[in-house]
């Protein structure tokens, strides 16, 4: 016991040593530093639950600098702009044995400038992939890579009229450090809202509309560790100026379990928030199938504090074990995320 | 190696009696009322509006109390008259509703461990001061949350005194409980829960 106390001890004063000496590192010196491609790795994983191509390209050297974008009129080509990058020994074309993209490309295209090409099996939106960089891990035997993360071709495939043009604001409820309601497996709220969210923004995309997701991976919107209010302020500040509505999805929890059923909030007063919570209580009930509680409001704080019409969500009880099973399936996802979408659609056709 | 030892243990040693330090801080502060209704009080509390000495330790008062029925559909009343054991009213209400209900279909959603760490009452508005339990055992949801809030504040706004009811956590103020109302403005009667 206290020789591993000790042992700690020791640990924390190496640490506290190191990042003293290594830590202070001049940030010009790193921005200014060079990466080589050295490897393409490629395999089929799950990513936050997700199923996922992941393409891994290890690098010498450190602090990757690149740009990843999709291009509107090449929609299924990811394009990964690196400045200050060579490559050693790889092909410039490799073959990806994948569902989700068929090709990757390496180009040089100036001095120290390279272009990387995903080619995806379908269109690519803003939530059907996602790069960064891993720093080497040397138990997996990983040099520092960068990480091309491609997703079910535009993870949903359905499409709803009348809303091409208008702009959306999705906010995945909980979170990062938040997990919200657990079910009585341990399926989390917020990787459920995420998943329904992710959906419903491509199946908006697919129709014309533009999204903007207050969170598109399992983060703290504001930062861990921020103050409640912080949190909920700053998803509500992800409404942009050209931003028409916002629509809270979340999971309902009660400390019984008997209790179930769907229901829409609004903010009291709101008439246009009102409209919005009752053509998504409409769709979600005829999809769903679950009780209907009602369409209600409430002095929720990103209800209150939205500047557009806003609704909240709560799909179906996580706490009840048949509401979470349906929770947790994939196709029930779909339908709930399809029938938000059919709801924003009445909502912008007026009913 | 013994040295290494004796510095360690050195080092619990005032570990320990920092925590110690903690605890009988909060002792103090705090309103000394536990969550059993039956504990008597001490006669600092910091309610203000403090039954008077001359009321006799055996006194009672009837309150109604407001639990979620197993549906969380709404608010169901709970009549029930309590022993002040020296605590004033608002207090002994809410200890009585932390204590939870052995009524029919009437459900806790206050976490069990919550203590109500002081209550006072001021120009209408009460302030409840509860314990760090609230937050971290709450089931949450969005329905859990109004049933949570609605049944604290509709059990103090049967005092007709009491208008409005701001939630504390630890003597702080809290802008949510689970990240869905609003609670950084206290709340009045939430009369929607009731049918």
């Amino acid at each position: 016991m206290f020789t591993r106390m000790l042992r700690l001890v020791c640990l924390a004063g190496v640490f506290v040593l190191l990042t003293s000496i290594f830590g202070t590192a001049p940030s010009a010196e790193a921005r200014r530093s060079e990466v080589t491609l050295t490897s393409v790795q490629s395999y089929e994983t799950k990513v936050d639950g997700r199923d996922a191509l992941r393409i891994e390209i290890g690098m010498k050297g450190k602090n990757a600098d690149y740009r990843a974008s999709v291009k509107p009129f090449l929609p299924h080509q990811l394009v990964i702009d690196m400045n200050n990058a060579k490559v050693d020994g790889l092909a410039t074309r490799y073959a990806l044995d994948s569902r989700f993209a068929s090709r990757l490309m390496i180009f040089q295209i100036g001095d120290k400038q390279l272009r990387l090409r995903v080619n995806a099996n379908g269109d690519l939106t803003s939530s059907s992939y996602r790069v960064h960089t891993e720093k080497a891990d040397r138990k997996a035997k990983k040099p520092y890579r960068l990480v091309i993360d491609i997703f079910a071709a535009g993870g949903e495939s359905g499409s709803v009229d009348n809303v091409r043009g208008h702009e959306v604001v999705i906010d995945p409820g909980h979170g990062g450090s938040d997990t919200g309601a657990v079910g009585p497996s341990g399926l989390t709220e917020k990787e459920v809202t995420l998943v329904v969210s992710q959906k419903l923004e491509s199946i908006l995309e697919n129709s014309g509309a533009s999204v903007r997701m207050t969170r598109t991976t399992d983060v703290d919107v504001y930062g861990p560790m921020a103050s409640a209010g912080d949190e909920l302020q700053a998803r509500v500040d992800e409404i942009g100026p050209r931003s028409e509505i916002f629509v809270s999805i979340h999971c309902n929890a009660f400390s019984s379990p008997v209790s179930h059923g769907m229901e829409t909030y609004h903010f009291p007063g709101s008439v246009e928030g009102t409209r919005l919570a009752r053509d998504l209580n409409e769709e979600l009930e005829e999809a769903g199938g679950l009780a209907n509680r009602g369409v209600k409001s409430a002095n929720f704080y990103v209800l209150k504090h939205s500047s557009t019409p806003a609704s909240l969500v709560e799909l179906a009880f996580i706490t009840n074990e048949e509401e979470e099973a349906l929770l947790a399936d994939s196709a029930y996802q779909s339908k709930l995320a399809m029938a938000i979408a059919r709801g924003i659609s009445r909502y912008f056709a007026g009913e | 190696m013994k040295l290494w030892r004796y510095l360690i243990t050195g080092l619990l040693a005032v570990s320990l009696l920092a925590f110690a330090g903690c605890g009988s801080q909060s002792e103090t502060s705090g309103s000394s009322v536990t969550s059993t209704s039956s504990a008597v009080s001490s006669e600092s509390s910091a309610s203000s509006a403090s039954s008077s000495a001359t009321k006799k330790k055996e006194a009672n008062v009837t309150v109604t109390l407001y639990y979620p029925n197993a549906e969380a559909t709404r608010l169901i009343a709970d009549k029930r008259t309590v022993s002040l054991n020296g605590q004033d009213k608002y207090t002994a209400a809410m200890n009585a509703l932390l204590d939870g209900s052995n009524g029919k279909d009437q459900i806790r959603i206050i976490p069990e461990k919550t203590k109500l760490r002081g209550l006072k009452v001021e120009n209408g508005t009460a302030q409840v001061n509860l314990s760090q339990d609230v937050v971290k055992d709450f089931v949450g949801g969005s329905t859990g949350e109004e049933m949570l809030v609605g049944s604290i504040v509709n059990t103090l706004t049967e005092f007709s005194e009491i208008k409005r009811v701001r939630i504390l956590v630890e003597g702080h103020k809290i802008d949510t409980l689970s990240g869905h109302m609003d609670l950084s403005e206290p709340v009045t009667r939430m009369k929607d829960l009731l049918h």
